[in-house]
């Protein structure tokens, strides 16, 4: 992964961390804070911060001893926000170059579903 | 626990320190950023009592730094502070006498990660390798608080995230880091927490991420950007 250093770092890691549930590379334990702070080459606390955030948010659970793990059902979870995600940056994109709900609905209708 | 109040740091007319305060917490990653002559060196010996200050208090965990502090707190100077006479391999066995903290594993690991020469005499090696030298003198001990003074200055591009990641490998967690620099870019990510300083003045101060997140800036941008330097 690339960190843009003008950008938090934090929710740098907690994005990434998402986006590798959501493609299934992550399915259980999440890396040590010490492991991905060393391989990312920041500082734990950093790692810690998005872990921390992202319990919050119900996609990590952890427990003293046994580390922090992916929570049921997150990977759905995770791809559908990022498939909603994808759907209204598309439909967005088509609006501003004239097209109506009604044509990109069409469009889509036309997506050859055989390849 | 760091407490800086009024501090003030005058060699004959010229003020090092200008009015100074700060508080540091136990168990941060502090950055000090400023360029040369700005101050980060004196606030650096003035925390480990190197020297006392003109006016002002300082105090570590309560009282003012003294001799009873060089047992729990480690000091990275940017002098060369090794003997040219000695093997590499000597002076760590001898320095390593001096500190109860000494962790003989942590000095295993950095020797190994820095892949330094030990066998060798200490004039033997290069700048690079005298500056990995004296990280392993330094980061070998389990104190509670790190003091490291220009770490990358002399070091080539090209070693500077080695210096850098055998820092971290070092560091654990609960233990206070403050790592002055005026080499930004390839230490930034270390700091929780950075302190920009100028003229011996604290200019800007914060959290690193939230200081990313108000100027949107690396704190090297910052550094060249807004300090105007």
């Amino acid at each position: 992964m690339r960190i843009d250093k003008s950008k938090p770092i934090w929710r740098q890691i907690a994005q990434e961390i998402k986006e590798r549930i959501s493609r299934g590379e992550i399915v259980e334990n999440v890396p040590t804070v010490r492991a991905l702070a060393e391989e990312l080459g920041v500082n734990p606390n950093t790692v810690a911060r998005a872990y921390r955030e992202m319990e919050r948010e119900g996609i990590l659970e952890s427990w003293v001893g046994k580390g922090t793990w992916v929570k049921k059902g997150s990977r759905n979870n995770l791809k559908e926000k990022m498939v909603k995600e994808v759907v209204e940056k598309f439909v967005e994109n088509l609006t501003s170059m004239g097209l109506s709900k009604k044509e990109i609905k069409k469009l889509v209708g036309k997506i050859d579903d055989k390849n | 626990m760091i407490k800086i109040k009024n501090l003030v740091k005058r060699y004959n007319d010229v003020y090092a320190i200008n009015n100074i305060n700060l508080d540091i917490e136990d168990g941060s990653f502090v950055g000090l950023i400023g360029p040369n002559g700005s101050g980060k060196t004196t606030l650096l010996k003035l925390i480990f009592g190197y020297c006392r200050p003109t006016s002002g208090e300082i105090t570590v965990d309560g009282s003012s730094p003294g001799i009873e502090l060089k047992s729990t707190t480690a000091f990275y100077p940017e002098y060369d502070s090794t003997y040219h006479w000695m093997k590499a391999r000597n002076l760590i066995d001898w320095y390593s006498k001096f500190f109860s903290d000494w962790n003989k594993e942590k000095e295993k690991n950095l020797i190994e990660f820095f892949d330094l020469p030990i066998h060798r005499y200490v004039a033997h090696l290069s700048k690079g390798l005298r500056a990995k030298l004296k990280l392993v003198l330094t980061l070998s001990r389990d104190a509670k608080m790190f003091l490291l003074d220009e770490p990358l200055s002399g070091i080539d591009p090209a070693s500077r995230a080695h210096i850098t990641s055998g820092i971290l490998k070092a560091y654990r967690e609960g233990q206070t880091f403050i790592f002055s620099t005026h080499i930004v870019d390839d230490a930034e990510m270390l700091f929780e927490r950075t302190i920009f300083m100028k003229e011996g003045n604290v200019v800007i101060d914060g959290e690193s991420d939230a200081l990313r997140e108000k100027y949107g800036k690396s704190m090297d941008q910052i550094f060249k950007e807004e300090l105007n330097v």
